[in-house]
């Protein structure tokens, strides 16, 4: 009795293809996994790549060797999960690639299928150890709980920096690290004594920027990379719903201006030029020399919200001189809407200043709710575009970031439902060749879809910080 | 045979009752409290268990566990999310309610009748059962019926730690806390009975005369009528002679008007003054749930489909089940199938919704609809202007153009009222009387 019940309980624990011999067909087809990770490109210290196939039954996925022999065999009920440390001594043995051979059983193919194995590519390059994010829901005016967390690239931690978890009528947003530091960042709380944080190794300093200089309130910033100044856009948005159709709502502004913000002497600075009620300056980018300021820029439309098909923002460039805290006189235009017929946003320099990283949709300034919005890399080295095929889909991608070496690029994308954004990496090499993306893995794959909130601003940091009040 | 056993008298048949004399009629005033509870819930309260249902979310999801609570800290309140997805069905939520209130009567007896060791006042341990019945139609929340029961248990649960305690270390066949002695006779049963009845009148009476309770009762049933489009049976429950009608009430009552073609002819009967009052203003669930059901019907899906989020997002867990339903079939109707599947996958994490998934992917694997091209407009603060553009999208919609000739009404405007009513009321059709009326003006 006591072995039958032992069997029946060692039974009950085994995935249900454990005893099922190899599947009876196969496939020439890849298979059809969720996340898409055929094909990709990742850094060799990733955490496992974990999927599932929808409507199976069970799984078994092989890692193949170059000899084609099996060097990790991993079985499951719906989704395929990695064991860590097997996974890890796999990514670090210096392979160039993995082989998977994936056998599905399902409706369709009760004996199982083999499907054609598909390849990982791993890079040399590596890449910063963690990420750090805004978690909220994908809503509209409201919100609820929110926070701003950091996940090792490497595993599954992901730990909460700040959140509104104690008061939900904060809000929490626009984390911007210092050159990828995660111990000296700024965010915004909003509500109830409110201001900007700035946070530097665990000791946290509130402005409210209203109440300094001209009186305007910081919104998306940019850490000089000396650390002193930061740059802010000031920004009065709004949104606009929508009656019908699958586009929600359009965020807009109807003003925005630039300032900076001494941190030595938490002094608010302008520049005239940048302040004027006739055109919006918004979304500042330093370059890695801190001697550039880019951002976006465009007429002022007292038609809005009507005529927001009509705002679309150019990418311009002017000089800045630290010592004296002034801009150039000049202003160079990077992109501009008409020639490129777009409207771009959140300009970003890769830290070798070679190349620029931006958002385009066909106009607006908030990029995420439009779903042609599409990232676009220009070579200012070479004055071409880069061939950004790779990164796009048919939803919006947006809120990208490079690594602290420039090859891995990360940004959100609204490719899996319309509407929740999910994380991706790709890699670029030197010479601007952009691998194929990959969503950020999660330990039970069903949680891409499962997760009620979505990832919003995410960056690079180059290593684990500590919440304020924790160095 | 001995003198003594000659002369003894017959034993005396000792009259003192028995313990399970004195438990029976405890048992049995414990019995009489959940009957009250049950048909209390059922019969006078049961569209709030309904609501509390509708209010809340459980689902065996990563963000459920870890973003909106955390273990152990927030047990109770993830216990009470799973015990609320059954509350679906009234019957459930009256069999939870009563066993609820069932389990603390039965542990409050157990702790009374070892303190008093069986005495007369053991009956006093029903009465945090009582409270706890009167105090679940003031605070409707599974949550606090959860609580109620964590709180008996661990009373329970202490005092049986006590008793195996004494037992451990006395190596003593288990005693209560004091030796029970037998109880004085009928004085004692009277005495039981007495506060028994006491007790259960005073909770009975708590139950009922609850003014709050009763309002909220009538408010969900409100609510549920409209959200079921009884559009008859809302405007079955006016009060008599438009008394007391609430901001909230007034909305669903103008709802149900325009629904059934009687808005303009009906209107001034209600207290009602501004274009405003067809619509809330307020940032809350209540409003959010209104909005979601008022656009719906006058067709601005994207408007009801944003409140209805809205509603949801400001659950507990960032979820509910009311307006994630809502989410899933509005959703489906309007053609997008990919939000409809990304709620009918959390859905499937959920207790109680196999049946309803089942239907709904019926609809979600026909053919995806395909949506026509059409202008579509920026909702505004105004109804005149939203109603307009309904308009200009669909000249055929009723709603529509009487809440714009309404809204004008209002503002005493009866020559725009007149103008919309030539624009776009068919020529083919009588005016209503009301409306002969305005044009006659």
């Amino acid at each position: 009795m006591k072995s039958i019940f032992l069997s029946l309980l060692a039974a009950s624990l085994l995935p249900a293809c454990a005893g099922r011999g190899e599947a009876s067909a196969s496939s020439e087809e890849l298979p059809p996994i969720f996340p898409d990770y055929v094909g990709v490109t990742v850094p060799r210290t990733i955490a496992p790549l974990n999927f599932l196939v929808e409507g199976a039954e069970a799984l078994r996925a092989t890692i193949l060797d170059a000899s084609g022999r099996e060097a990790l065999r991993v079985e499951g009920d719906g989704d395929i999960r990695w064991p860590l440390d097997r996974w890890q001594e796999l990514l670090a043995a210096g392979h160039d690639s993995l082989s998977v051979r994936l056998e599905v059983w399902d409706a369709q193919h009760p004996d199982g299928i083999a499907y054609r194995p598909f390849t990982i590519y791993l890079s040399s390059d590596p890449i910063d150890s963690h990420i750090v994010y805004r978690l909220i829901e994908p809503g509209y005016e409201p919100w609820h709980k929110m926070g701003i967390y950091q996940r090792s690239l490497s595993s599954w931690d992901e730990e909460a920096l700040v959140t509104n978890h104690e008061d939900n009528g904060v809000c929490i947003n626009c984390h911007t690290s210092l050159r990828q530091s995660p111990s000296t960042y700024l965010y915004h709380r909003r509500g109830p004594g409110g201001g900007t944080v700035i946070v530097r190794d665990g000791e946290e300093t509130l402005i409210n920027l209203k109440e300094t200089g001209p009186g305007l309130q910081g919104v998306y910033p940019a850490w000089h990379p000396d650390g002193r100044y930061v740059a802010f856009s000031s920004n009065a948005t709004h949104q606009s719903f929508f009656s019908q159709g699958e586009k929600a709502l359009e965020v807009y502004d109807l003003s925005s201006e630039l300032i900076l913000l001494d941190t030595d002497s938490m002094q608010v600075l302008t520049d005239e030029r940048f302040t004027e009620p006739t055109s919006w300056e918004t979304f500042p980018s330093w370059s890695p020399d801190g001697r550039q300021l880019y951002f976006c820029t465009a007429p002022a439309d007292s038609l809005m919200p009507h005529g927001y098909t009509g705002v679309k923002y150019a990418i311009v460039r002017v000089d800045f001189d630290p010592s004296t805290a002034t801009f150039g006189e000049q202003v160079d235009t990077i992109y501009h809407p008409a020639y490129s017929g777009g409207s771009a946003s959140m300009p970003r320099l890769s830290p070798d200043g070679r190349y620029l990283l931006f958002t385009e949709a066909a106009c607006g300034t908030f990029p995420i709710w439009h779903s042609e919005a599409d990232l676009r890399i220009l070579d200012l080295q070479a004055q071409r575009a880069v061939d950004c095929r790779r990164l796009n889909s048919s939803e919006a991608e947006s809120f990208h970031s490079w690594s602290s070496n420039g090859r891995w690029i990360l940004f959100t994308s609204r490719r899996m439902d319309g509407r929740h954004t999910r994380l991706y990496i790709a890699h670029m090499s030197e010479d601007g060749e952009i691998g194929r993306p990959f969503m950020v893995p999660q330990r039970v794959a069903a949680d891409h879809y499962l997760r009620q909130q979505s990832f919003n601003v995410p960056d690079f940091v180059a290593r684990r910080g500590g919440s304020p009040g924790r160095p | 045979m001995t003198l003594s056993s000659t002369l003894s008298l017959p034993r005396r048949r000792s009259l003192s009752l028995s313990r399970p004399s004195a438990l029976a009629l405890c048992l049995s005033i414990a019995f009489a409290l959940c009957l009250s509870v049950s048909l209390t819930w059922g019969l006078v309260y049961p569209d709030i268990l309904l609501h509390e249902e509708e209010i809340t979310f459980y689902a065996a999801t990563t963000d459920y566990y870890h973003l909106y609570y955390s273990l152990p800290a927030d047990l109770l309140k993830v216990v009470a999310g799973y015990v609320a997805s059954w509350y679906g069905e009234v019957w459930r939520g009256v069999m939870i309610q009563t066993l609820a209130v069932l389990v603390v009567a039965l542990v409050g007896l157990w702790v009374a009748r070892r303190l008093s060791r069986g005495r007369w006042w053991m009956v006093l341990g029903l009465v945090p059962a009582m409270v706890m019945a009167v105090g679940q139609t003031h605070n409707t929340t599974v949550y606090y019926t959860i609580c109620w029961v964590a709180a008996a248990l661990v009373a329970g649960g202490a005092i049986g730690l006590i008793g195996l305690i004494r037992l451990i270390s006395q190596r003593r066949s288990i005693r209560p806390i004091g030796p029970i002695r037998p109880i004085r006779p009928m004085r004692s049963l009277w005495a039981i009975g007495l506060i028994g009845l006491i007790g259960l009148i005073a909770t009975l009476t708590g139950m009922l005369r609850n003014p709050t309770a009763r309002h909220y009762q009538w408010m969900q049933q409100l609510e549920h009528r409209a959200f079921a489009y009884d559009w008859e049976g809302v405007l079955e429950m006016v009060p008599e002679g438009y008394e007391g009608i609430t901001e909230v009430s007034l909305r669903y009552f103008l709802l149900a008007l325009a629904q059934t073609g009687q808005l303009e002819e009906r209107l001034f009967d209600f207290p009602v003054s501004k274009p405003g009052d067809f619509f809330l203003e307020d940032k809350n669930p209540v409003a959010f749930r209104f909005n979601s059901l008022f656009f719906w019907c006058l067709g601005v899906p994207n408007e009801a489909i944003r409140y209805a989020f809205q509603e949801s997002q400001k659950g507990e867990a960032g979820l509910a089940f009311g307006p994630l339903r809502r989410l899933v079939d509005w959703n489906l109707q309007r053609g997008d199938r990919r939000q409809a599947a990304y709620y009918m996958r959390l859905l499937a994490q959920t207790p109680q919704h196999d049946t309803f998934l089942r239907t709904r992917r019926l609809f979600l694997n026909q053919a995806p609809k395909s949506e026509p091209r059409r202008y579509v407009f920026l909702i505004t603060n105004d109804l005149r202007v939203n109603a307009s553009y309904v308009l200009e999208l669909d000249s055929g919609n009723r709603r529509a153009l009487d809440y714009l000739v309404c809204c004008f009404l209002l503002e005493g405007d009866y020559e725009s009222a007149a103008d919309a009513l030539a624009a776009y009321w068919p020529a083919d059709e009588p005016l209503p009387r009301a409306y002969r009326a305005l044009m006659a003006r």
